[in-house]
């Protein structure tokens, strides 16, 4: 990616680990407070700035308002991630992300004209896992988010970004469809639980300043039919997908430099979310924390002191020099819950205009007295060493 | 002299040479000088036509970027929707652009370019690093009239970051920001963004007051990838087209090129011209030594040898001169450069780019001539040399008892040249190499006729002179005469010079004229009002409601007629168009062809018959009362039957005539882009024109201009555009100066002795000064004579055939009588400046001296 795009994405990052997310939006208020590498300029787009809406707990998610765009708030994304597999048993996982971020707060914004003018620019990731041929493959495209390109709808919901949509159908389902290079996919996906709400009532907490946090909810299970085209060649696939739909206007606390983030789907139907934020002295940050959701859609919300995230072993990218943990052991002691995660492939690094693992997982233990399998979605960020204060 | 000769003999010339080159200083500057000034006209010119080349090459570059193909839809623009649904169909390698060129408040007109940064990245590169400015994208997107400047621009128009600044945007005065001043890292990137608006495309449409479309939409596509081009073609909504880039560029690339084709080739002719006074120099310098080469001959040295030492003489001359010439035509470039660049943006297209850079090839191009054109021309004379029997080559007057073996064999040999130049002219085409080279030979073969003509015309002389100035002056022709192989070289060099200057001086005159006549029978208003716009381009900027308003109800204007001046679609591809509402048809001189009765042109306009100018008939081939051309209205096709093809110099690519009231219905489009307003009094042009501009300031930015002030800036982009074709005369002057002032030196020279006997017997030095002058005058008056004939000669070739092939206008041959007088200062000038120091030296000289 070039200097232009990736400035325009990015500007102002960052102290600990340049990831996507710390890039586009959250972790700008470290950028701005922390590194004294940072341009000067960044002050600017540091969402300190007056004007945009921070996240509170006594704003209760609405739907379907909240399926829609949130301009009040300088970053927004929604995430697909999903485990597919076609008639031969041949493997798929797929992330298609729509990032949305606002250039001023809306008081700020001058009156304008013409329906081309924007205020918000969208960028929009897309990746295939191809596990049997051991393939990844990652695409990204940025726009504006005006009428010819880019935008968001609440009711019927639906997201654009040129040719990649997401978009409600009348059966209550929303149809994906996204491709680029030899890769095309165009899924059905019909939720089975959910929306539900992380945190207290979606407000999810990310450090001690209550502002540090984000409005967060999820589809956690959703049963998915489609098409994947990959290489030529069509594959009738099925499975399940992870939905999540997070916005915000503050960034990383100060000593945080990146998270793991996981979505994990067990075979006896209780989904897990769990993340933990890492801080630059290596430790896990307390307001790290989880939900875990039932077979029929109930939400317990996992504190930082609940659930234990152990590491083994690490990938060494060689695009970016990065050392990824190889596999993890994620234990819910209170719930006898005790799973081994582990990549389908080792590279599913994303190395787009900043530098991310996100990838297919598979997932096997005991839940309980049960043995349960599974598979999910793992998201690594601040570990791309090589993008540190490269902005 | 022991030993082998050929052991000596490399070492033995080059003493030989070296020692003349340097015992005659004089002679050696001016064989020097005379290479010298050839390679830097040749080089100059060629730098000046590279640079203009890739000025125009970075200039659309700069706006239609890396594109391969371009969605157009006519004068409408394309739709927002229209480019929504392609992206929505996956297509992504477009971009939305609008284009304008805009006039700040003050300095040269600029190219405002509104794009999506989004979709931008593999289009224009240059716009890949916008430098450490993190905050630019923020603002370019969300500051009203927010716009990037390239660094030099904006010093140019005084404004800093942060602050506001206006231009004129379809002739309305908008107030911008600049919001950042982008240096990105390649040179040839900060190049492209110099004179360019960079805007955010929202920003431009609101600047352009058009909110549901774009200019065009540019597209790239990988080379040859027909299925896509095929997919986007089927998903265009009717009115959109998509076609390959540079199908537009093409006709002003075309004559841009026909323009730099004229320049080069007048550069050659100095370079011919340096020829001729090589020769001149190389063969004297032979004469010169003819008793040394005798000697040499005598001693055993072969021919070969003596015709490689001159040959190699030459090229050591060669070099040197060639070096000179193209430090200088570096030098001379930079100031060429300037007045190419003028030239075309007048004529032809707003560069946006103007520096100057050195393109190695131009300074191969002209060292290879310099060097190639020293020895070829040296051949002769070596081989002359060479020839020499030793017995004979010791007698002194050896070489001239060949000169009537020079006379038969250059008449021979211009005999010879005009044919092949006439034959080549002949040949139907519309190559101007192919008309260049057929002019050159004709050119040239007239110039060797030059000993024959000379060596009648002082015959001639002989007699009147002796009567007039005894037998000194009966001596002076009789003394050109015998010195024939140089002085009628050197009456050819200034021949051909003198004679390019009144070639060229007819045809502009002719051209003046012609446009002059033309601006009479076309601009019949008194007072001119249109869209601000560059010198030789039609305004194309709709006037508003409110100006027309104000117009019909202005005092003391007996009719106010109306044109639309657009681009409309036919068969043929976009043509220019002009829709005129009472077009004055009555005049007969507007017309090369006419199939009707000129009284009736209104009517059948009016039925939906056109015209077309002529370059337009000439492009496409089209003839009046023969073809028709299929224009694309609304309602469809029509295919338009042409009754008249009128002259019209202000296009170079031609343009359709239409009659304004069918036209707004058949196109849709009420617009009007300019008015011209017939007064009661006409004598009050200006100061109603001053009003109207005054009164209308508030509603749209308008160039209102009285008929004079018009006819005037007219001439003035006339002028500007002859002015390189000047400074090429001059130059080629200078040469042939230089080589009639080495033939004078010459025959001094080799009359040494017969001039001191003349002075021991009495003769003044005044007299013999006066002697010198006599023979600069019959050299100079030869020249200018023999020029005569071959500049009209020139002028007809240059009106009736270059500039038909090159830009299709017919011009009026105008023979007036400045161009001669003019020519012949110039001889009489050149010949007066090389007769100077031969004569200067003649008055103080001593006849012992001169015997010794």
């Amino acid at each position: 990616m070039n200097g232009f795009y990736a400035r325009l994405a990015s500007r102002g990052c960052h102290a600990g680990g340049a990831t996507l997310i710390a890039l586009f939006s959250i972790c700008a208020a470290a950028c701005s407070g922390g590194d004294k590498s940072t341009p000067a300029a960044v002050p600017h787009t540091a969402p300190e700035r007056i004007g945009f809406t921070y996240a509170r707990i006594d704003r209760p998610l609405s739907f379907p308002r909240d399926y829609g765009s949130h301009p009040d708030y300088q970053t927004e994304w929604w995430y697909y991630t999903g485990n597919l597999e076609g008639p031969s048993g041949r493997h798929f996982g797929y992330q298609l992300t729509f990032f949305r971020r606002a250039l001023k707060p809306p008081a700020e914004v001058a009156e304008r004209t013409v329906p081309t003018a924007a205020n918000d620019i969208f960028m929009g990731h897309l990746a295939l896992t191809d596990v049997d041929r051991g393939e990844q493959y990652a695409f990204e495209r940025f726009g504006r988010g005006a009428d010819p390109v880019a935008g968001v709808r609440s009711a019927p919901h639906a997201i654009w970004l040129d040719d990649w949509r997401v978009e409600a159908t009348d059966s209550g389902s929303r149809q994906l469809t996204a491709g680029d290079g030899p890769v095309k996919i165009n899924l059905e996906l019909r939720p089975t639980k959910g929306p539900i709400a992380h945190g207290v009532a979606g407000y999810s907490r990310k450090g001690p300043d209550p502002e540090k946090a984000s409005h967060y909810y999820s589809f956690p299970r959703l049963q998915t039919i489609g098409t994947i085209e990959v290489g030529g060649s069509t594959h009738a696939v099925r499975g399940a997908s992870w939905m999540d739909h997070e916005f915000t206007s503050s960034g990383l606390a100060e000593d945080q430099i990146g998270w793991d983030w996981f979505s994990i789907q067990l075979d006896n139907d209780v989904d897990l979310m769990l993340f933990h934020l890492r801080t630059d002295s290596g430790e896990v940050d307390p307001y790290s924390s989880g939900s875990l959701i039932t077979a029929d859609g109930a939400v317990e919300t996992l504190d930082r002191d609940r659930f234990e995230i152990a590491t083994s072993g690490s990938w060494l990218s060689p695009r970016t020099g990065a050392a990824y943990p190889a596999e993890w052991r994620i234990r819910i002691p209170d719930r006898a819950i005790d799973l081994q995660v582990r990549p389908h492939i080792p590279d599913q690094e994303l190395a787009l205009s900043f530098s991310y693992w996100e990838g297919a997982v598979e997932v096997e233990g005991s839940y309980g007295s049960n043995a349960v399998t599974g598979n999910g979605y793992a998201e690594l960020t601040g570990y791309a060493r090589s993008m540190k204060g490269a902005f | 002299m022991t030993g082998s000769p050929s052991r000596l003999r490399g070492p033995l010339w080059f003493r030989l040479t070296t020692r003349h080159l340097l015992a005659h200083r004089l002679q050696t500057f001016l064989m020097v000088a005379g290479v010298a000034l050839g390679v830097a006209v040749v080089i100059s010119i060629d730098i000046a036509n590279q640079s203009a080349e890739r000025a125009f090459t970075m200039s659309t570059q700069a706006v239609t970027g890396r594109a391969t193909h371009e969605i157009t839809g006519g004068s409408d623009g394309v739709p927002v929707s229209a480019y929504a649904e392609l992206r929505r169909q996956g297509i992504r390698s477009i971009a939305p652009v609008i284009e304008r060129l805009v006039i700040p408040t003050s300095g040269r007109p600029l190219t405002l370019l509104g794009m999506d940064p989004f979709a931008e990245a593999p289009f224009r590169p240059y716009l890949e690093s916008l430098g450490p400015q993190s905050s630019i994208l923020d603002d370019l997107l969300t500051v009203p009239g927010a716009a990037l400047l390239a660094p030099d621009t904006a010093a140019e128009l005084g404004v800093a970051v942060g602050e506001a600044f206006e231009l004129d945007i379809d002739a309305n005065r908008r107030r911008l920001v600049l919001v950042g001043t982008p240096t990105p890292a390649r040179e040839s990137h900060r190049r492209a963004l110099t004179g360019l608006v960079l805007t955010d495309i929202s920003t431009a449409q609101e600047l352009t007051a058009q909110p549901t479309r774009f200019d065009r939409v540019d597209v790239l596509l990988p080379s040859g990838d027909e299925t896509e081009r095929q997919r986007i073609a089927t998903l265009l909504a009717p009115g959109l087209s998509i076609a390959a880039v540079g199908a537009e560029a093409g006709p002003v690339r075309e004559m841009i090129q026909a323009f730099q084709t004229n320049l080069y080739a007048l550069s050659l002719l100095a370079l011919i011209v340096g020829m001729f006074l090589i020769f001149n120099t190389m063969t004297f310098a032979v004469v010169q030594r003819t008793e040394l080469i005798g000697t040499l001959r005598a001693l055993g040295v072969t021919r070969s040898e003596i015709f490689r030492g001159v040959c190699a003489e030459a090229a050591v001359v060669g070099l040197v001169g060639t070096t000179i010439g193209v430090v200088l035509g570096i030098s001379l470039g930079r100031g060429s450069v300037d007045m190419v660049t003028q030239t075309v943006n007048d004529l032809f297209y707003a560069l946006t780019v103007r520096s100057v850079a050195i393109p190695p090839m131009s300074i191969v191009k002209g060292v290879v001539l310099g060097l190639i054109a020293t020895v070829a021309t040296a051949a002769f004379p070596a081989r002359e040399a060479a020839a020499a029997q030793p017995r004979t080559a010791l007698s002194r007057s050896a070489m001239e008892e060949t000169a009537g073996d020079l006379v038969t064999r250059s008449a021979a040999v211009g005999g010879a040249l005009l044919l092949v130049g006439t034959a080549l002219l002949l040949i139907p085409s519309r190559d101007l190499w192919l008309a260049f080279g057929g002019l050159f030979a004709v050119i040239v073969g007239l110039a060797f006729f030059a000993p024959v003509a000379t060596r009648w015309l002082m015959g001639a002389c002989a007699k009147p002179m002796g009567r007039l100035w005894g037998a000194l002056g009966a001596a002076a022709p009789r003394d050109v005469t015998r010195s024939l192989s140089r002085t009628s070289t050197a009456i050819a060099a200034l021949m051909l010079a003198v004679s390019v200057a009144i070639g060229l001086r007819i045809m502009i005159g002719s051209f003046r004229t012609t446009v002059a006549v033309w601006l009479d029978t076309t601009l019949r208003g008194d007072v001119y009002l249109s869209g601000k716009t560059l010198g030789g381009t039609a305004a194309t900027t709709p006037l508003e409601e409110g100006v027309l308003a104000y117009l019909r109800d202005l005092d003391g204007v007996d009719r106010v007629d109306l044109v639309r001046s657009t681009s409309i679609d036919t068969a043929r591809g976009p043509v220019q168009a002009s829709a005129s509402s009472r077009p004055y048809f009555d005049d007969l001189r507007l017309y090369k062809e006419l199939a009707v009765d000129a009284a009736d042109v209104p009517a059948r306009l009016a039925k939906g018959d056109i015209l077309v100018s002529e370059p337009l008939a000439t492009r496409l081939g089209l003839s009046a009362g023969v073809d028709r051309l299929s224009l694309s209205t609304v309602r469809g096709e029509r295919a338009a039957r042409i009754v008249g093809v009128y002259y019209d110099y202000a296009s170079t690519q031609g343009q359709v005539l239409l009659d304004r009231s069918l036209y707004s219905v058949e196109f849709d489009d009420d617009a009007v882009t300019g008015a011209a307003l017939i007064l009661d009094d006409a004598a009050r042009s200006a100061a109603v024109s001053d009003r109207v501009a005054r009164e209308l300031a508030p509603i749209q930015t308008l160039r209102v201009r009285p008929n004079r002030e018009l006819r005037r800036e007219v001439f003035e982009v006339f002028d500007q555009a002859f002015a390189i074709t000047r400074a090429l005369v001059i130059l080629a002057t200078g040469v042939a100066t230089l080589g009639v002032l080495s033939a004078l030196l010459a025959l001094q020279l080799e009359r040494r002795r017969d001039y001191g006997m003349l002075r021991a017997l009495g003769v003044t030095g005044r007299q013999a000064a006066r002697h010198v002058f006599m023979q600069t005058g019959l050299l100079g008056g030869s020249a200018t004579l023999l020029a005569i004939p071959t500049g009209v000669l020139l002028a007809v070739l240059l009106i009736y055939v270059i500039n038909r092939r090159a830009f299709g206008w017919t011009l009026h041959m105008q023979l007036a009588a400045d161009p001669f007088v003019a020519a012949f200062a110039l001889a009489a000038i050149a010949a007066a400046a090389a007769a100077l120091l031969p004569a200067w030296r003649m008055w103080n000289s001593r006849a012992a001296e001169l015997l010794r």
